[in-house]
């Protein structure tokens, strides 16, 4: 009990280990989810916000690229206007040195000036007015301010102090007149502004100030004018030698700008400042208003050129909102993050929902584990219960034997069978779970040695034979010819197998026959392929039928598989009758393939399986219905058993049945060829012995039914008959009569005619003239054919009358075996009086008896206790025991002369070992039968031909080496230590039967 | 009367080898050799065991002695006895007796001395009590031959 728990251990600590390694392979580290959740998340976020910021970007050159184009555009149209005003004034400067200077008496007076500046300043709209400043020196005052009748003035129009020069307004235009009289030279930026218009002869700007009449900030203009006309490249003297006076114009930058932008569309937009930069520290504004507003965070600078070198202006553009918040931007970066975010959440719970369906997996997999170790534990415990209820089984079995063996009174003895038979199906029953639990527990391993398929089937088939006899069933077996006589397989399982599928048929049929047949499996399949009909599994019809007509089947009955009728049965035999005779070739190719497939049905004519229960058929412990095992018995598990067999087996168990016509349960099996040479040497062991006294014998039998004589011709072909099939015995007859008449040809020349009771019965011969044909062909003949009569079940009228009418040879009883076949016709026809293999004739014991019984025997064995108890039991039938303690004793007494009749020689000795004692005791004898050849007799033993003492190896463990050892040196045989009396009658039997013909 | 306790004492016999093939003491072979006494030899299995009992202790003797002796054990010559302990065994059916030997067969066979000695140990174990049990049971046979013995009389 230790071992068992200690295995269960293991089996856990197994399954704890698969776990374990199981585990590491999970695809997503849980732990990491939320962290790579976070990661996305973040990943996402940053995405989105290097879009955004990209996007943004774009928005924002886009809006400088349109700032920097309206501001440069806006520069551009107020320079070019402001040139044109210049050039203007530059043309009027020219016109005024023309007309006022040239021109003497000059052609200009203020009239004419104001006039012509009215009329010409719609050239000039940037320009309030213009005006010319006449300079005068010093000296030249007082004449001047007589000529105008006006004294200078300063700009705060007071009388001019006196000065170097003066620059009094002359003409002036209307808009500007009360500048008249002014010295422009006492203003400090008009001043400089001459001052410096006069060396460069340019255009000269001031810096803006407000205007005087107006508060608007502007700049005034000046240009010279000069009294002659400047030689090229004139110098700086000379410039101011040459001139005369100034023409000024007041620049209204403000309203100027202000009209300029009006015309511009998206003026409102932006903001535009003006900057006078000439002193770069400090910018005067030139337009626009001094404190900062609109969007500081983005501007434009556009250099201005007003023409004059000196001073330099720029523009100021910038927005006047600040830039709109980028809703589509906006809304696309968050969509975008959405989705991302979505997306991760979508991964993420794809994640939590593997892991989750990992857990289950993992959960359902150690489920899965315990439910498997469950099982194979409860398979274990199955076996072990089986086991252990097994052997007080034993003993109460054997107890049971050892009080019927007691006095009992009759009521006593009944009662311990009854608890005998109960205690044998109990074990049975056991057997089989032990069986399907040793299957479940994948325990049960098949053998592979070579036996004889035939005789296990005529075995299976002997132990139902009482049965189907009572029952009145036919039984039979069929194998083809194409079966190899020895294969390799596990006889025991296919012997259980079929035991199983024929003890149903017998269980469930009680009219008309079981048939079991074995072909090999591929031709088998080929034809009945090719001829099956669509077969309905429990059609109707079948029923119909089954009245009157009479199936071409064994018994007549119908047969749920139509294929196995005689349709195909026949062609089954002629293809193989075909392939035997002609092509050797198609035999060759069959040879080299190693394994044969071997294809058995079993096919009954009883109650069917219901339709409903088919399918659960192999189903263990599941009966076609619970009625079933009330009213037949049985556990349902051999059905299961089968299956897991044939299936070991390499083949497949299937079955076709149609309820209240029968069932064909059919399997297929691979077995091993064996080898031709091996199989010669195993032959004997293998198979019981047919007796071939019966070769070349010939016989005709007598059935209207084909299937049925197909089967009795194959066992009498195992046994070397010739057969010739009729279906009268008016035939028979005539087949006899005839070569009977035609002797000389020696042609077939029956020694038998079997004749089905059927045909005798039923069949429209009569017997009585069947014997008067045989008594007129008598004269002819050597010797009457022996007439045997074959039948499933015969009473005791129908056997009179049956002797009375020529059958008086004998009966042979269903089901047909070829070795029971034999011993009758051995009874019949007497050849060799020798007895039969003895299961068929005696019960084993009785059998021993008779065999043992007066033979000297000599036991040889080292072991006091095993001598005793060997002596013992050979001496409980009957032998002469002498009992030899070692080889060396043995050898002694086996001396030639001598009179045993056999040695038992137990292999295990010390000194000398069996194998070694047998092979002097061989030696000795070859060497006393070479002196009889060589003519020198030794008294007394004259008679025996050769000397040669049976020896039979005792041995615990019988394992083929050893029993090859022992046939090795010599030994005849082997019996298992201790003695059973099944085991010591095979081994005694084989060479004891043949003494008493050998040895009168 | 004593009809009745024939009866018994075969009651008593059957149920004390009921018990032993229950334990596994004994097996089939055992019944076997109860099958081989006849009239021819009535005595055959308390003969056949009594040699077994003999040769046993001798065997068991000479186990001891081989293990026992420290310096050497002729492990060869301890697996020939053990042989035919386990054959002698086997062969009256002495089933545990003989599961035992081979247990003890295959630590001798591995040179395992303390698997040896603990096997003799067991063995002598085993040994005792099939010795034990077996003497009862002839003791009851005795008992019940003596009692059907005394009834013979009676019925003639």
């Amino acid at each position: 009990m230790g071992l068992k728990v200690q295995s269960h251990h293991s089996v856990a600590v197994r399954l704890t280990e698969q776990l374990g390694t199981k585990r590491k392979y999970t695809l997503i580290n849980r732990a990491w989810l939320p962290k790579m959740l976070m990661l996305w998340i973040m990943v996402v976020a940053f995405v989105s916000s290097v879009f955004y910021d990209g996007m943004d970007a774009e928005n924002k050159v886009r809006r400088k690229e349109v700032l920097v184009s309206m501001c440069d555009q806006r520069a551009r149209m107020l320079q070019d206007q402001f040139s044109v005003s210049v050039n203007h004034v530059h043309a009027l400067a020219i016109l005024v040195s023309t007309f006022h200077y040239y021109k003497i008496p000059s052609a200009i007076d203020q009239e004419t000036f104001a006039e012509y500046t009215a009329r010409t300043a719609f050239e000039r709209p940037l320009l309030s007015g213009v005006a010319y400043a006449q300079r005068v020196v010093d000296s030249e005052r007082g004449e001047f301010e007589r000529q105008h009748g006006w004294t200078i003035r300063t700009m705060k129009r007071e009388p001019s102090p006196i000065r170097d020069e003066y620059a009094p307004v002359v003409f002036s235009q209307e808009t500007v007149s009360y500048i008249e009289s002014l010295d422009m030279m006492s203003g400090e930026e008009d001043r400089e502004n001459i001052l410096r218009a006069r060396a460069t002869g340019k255009a000269v700007l001031t810096s803006p100030f407000r205007l005087l009449g107006s508060h608007h900030l502007g700049v005034v203009l000046t240009f010279p004018v000069y009294k002659i006309k400047l030689p090229p490249n004139p110098s700086e003297e000379e410039r101011i030698e040459a001139t005369a006076g100034y023409l000024g114009g007041a620049f209204d930058v403000e309203s100027l700008v202000e009209n300029l932008l009006g015309q511009l569309a998206g003026n409102q937009a932006i903001v535009v400042n003006v900057y006078d930069i000439t002193n770069c520290s400090d910018p005067l504004i030139m337009y626009g208003r001094q404190y900062q507003d609109g969007d500081m965070s983005l501007n434009h600078v556009s250099m201005l050129d007003f023409g004059d070198p000196f001073r330099k202006h720029q523009m100021i553009c910038r927005y006047l909102q600040k830039a709109p918040i980028p809703w589509t931007t906006l809304n696309t970066t968050f969509l975008f993050f959405v989705i991302g975010l979505l997306l991760g959440y979508i991964l993420y719970g794809a994640a939590i929902h593997i892991v989750k369906v990992e857990d289950d997996f993992h959960e359902m997999q150690e489920l899965k584990f315990r439910a498997e170790s469950a099982d194979i534990a409860k398979s274990q415990f199955l076996a072990t219960v089986s086991h252990e209820i097994r052997t007080p089984m034993n003993g109460i079995l054997g107890m049971l034997a050892l009080l019927l063996d007691t006095d009992l009174s009759s009521t006593q003895r009944d009662y311990a069978q009854t608890a005998q038979a109960c205690g044998k199906a109990l074990i049975t029953l056991i057997n089989e779970v032990l069986d399907r639990a040793k299957i479940e527990a994948g325990k049960l391993e098949l053998e592979a040695v070579p036996f004889d398929l035939r005789s296990i089937l005529d075995d299976v088939l002997s132990l139902f034979s009482e049965k189907s006899r009572h029952k009145g069933i036919e039984l039979a077996v069929f194998v083809s010819d194409k079966v190899p006589d020895i294969v390799m397989g596990d006889p025991g399982r296919f012997r259980q197998v079929v035991t199983n599928l024929v003890g149903n048929s017998v269980k469930f049929t009680e009219r008309g026959h079981i048939f079991v047949q074995v072909h090999l499996a591929e031709p088998a399949k080929a034809i009945m392929d090719a001829k099956s009909e669509t077969c309905l599994n429990g059609g109707s019809e079948g029923i119909v039928l089954s009245g009157g007509c009479q199936f071409k089947t064994l018994s007549g009955c119908e047969a749920a598989d139509d294929r196995n009728s005689w349709d195909t049965f026949k062609n089954l035999i002629a293809d193989e009758q075909f392939r035997v005779d002609t092509s050797n070739k198609v035999m060759i190719t069959d040879e080299t393939s190693q394994n044969v497939t071997l294809m058995v049905c079993v096919e009954d004519t009883g109650i069917g399986i219901p339709l409903h229960a088919q399918e659960r058929v192999f189903t263990p412990f599941m009966q076609a219905d619970s009625s079933t095992s009330r009213n037949y018995g049985g556990t349902g598990i051999g059905l299961s058993i089968s299956k897991c067999l044939v299936e070991l087996m390499g083949g497949h168990i299937n079955f076709i049945s149609r309820p209240h016509v029968g069932s064909t349960f059919s399997f297929t099996a691979v077995f091993r060829r064996c080898e031709k040479n091996v199989s010669g040497d195993l032959k004997k062991p293998l198979s019981d012995d047919l007796p071939t006294g019966f070769k070349g014998l010939k016989a005709i039998v007598v059935d209207g039914k084909p299937v049925r004589a197909a089967v009795t011709r194959y066992h009498l072909k195992r046994l070397g008959i010739v057969v010739e099939i009729v279906g009268s015995i008016r035939m028979a007859v005539a087949i006899s009569g005839k070569n009977g008449s035609l002797r000389s040809k020696n042609e077939m020349q029956p020694d038998m005619i079997l004749v089905e009771k059927d045909s005798w019965i039923y069949g429209d011969d009569s017997s009585v003239n069947l014997r008067l044909l045989d008594w007129e062909k008598n004269g002819h003949t050597f010797k009457l054919p022996k007439m045997i009569l074959l039948a499933t079940n015969i009473n005791s009228a129908e056997f009179e009358k049956a002797k009375a009418e020529g059958f008086a040879d004998t009966v042979i009883m269903k089901p047909l075996r070829a070795s029971m076949v034999a011993a009758c016709l051995q009874q019949v026809l007497g050849i060799g009086k020798k007895t039969l293999q003895g299961r068929d004739m005696l019960n084993g014991s009785a059998f021993l008896r008779s065999l043992l019984c007066g033979k000297k025997i000599l036991v040889v064995d080292d072991n006091q206790v095993n001598r005793r108890v060997a002596a013992g039991a050979l001496k409980k039938f009957g032998a002469d025991v002498v009992c030899a303690k070692s080889g060396k004793a043995a050898l002694s007494l086996l001396q030639v002369p001598h009179n045993f009749d056999a040695c038992f020689m137990d292999i295990q000795m010390p000194e000398m070992d069996g194998f070694e004692a047998t092979r002097r005791i061989r030696m000795m004898e070859s060497e006393a039968n070479e002196q009889i050849k060589g003519g020198s007799t030794i008294e007394g033993i004259s008679k025996k031909a050769q000397w040669h003492v049976p020896i039979l190896a005792m041995t615990a463990d019988v394992i083929h080496a050893t029993y090859d050892e022992c046939l090795k040196c010599g030994m005849d045989g082997y019996v298992s230590k201790p003695f059973e009396e099944e085991n010591l009658y095979q081994a005694v039997a084989k060479f004891f039967e043949s003494k008493p013909i050998l040895d009168p | 009367m004593l009809g009745f306790g024939e009866d018994r004492l075969r009651a008593d016999m059957n149920r004390l080898l009921a018990l032993l093939f229950h334990q596994g003491v004994l097996d089939e072979q055992f019944l076997q050799l109860q099958q081989l006494q006849d009239e021819t030899s009535p005595n055959f299995v308390s003969e056949v065991v009594n040699i077994y009992f003999q040769e046993s202790e001798k065997l068991l003797r000479n186990l001891r002695e081989l293990l026992l002796d420290r310096e050497f054990s002729d492990y060869k010559k301890m697996g020939i006895h053990l042989n035919q302990f386990m054959g002698s065994s086997s062969s009256i059916g002495a089933n545990r007796v003989r599961n035992v030997c081979v247990a003890f067969r295959a630590a001798s066979e591995q040179n395992n001395r303390p698997g040896c000695l603990r096997a003799l140990e067991l063995l002598e174990h085993e040994y005792c009590y099939l010795k034990n049990k077996l003497h009862e049971l002839f003791q009851i046979e005795q008992q019940r031959v003596l009692a059907a013995g005394v009834r013979y009389p009676m019925q003639n």
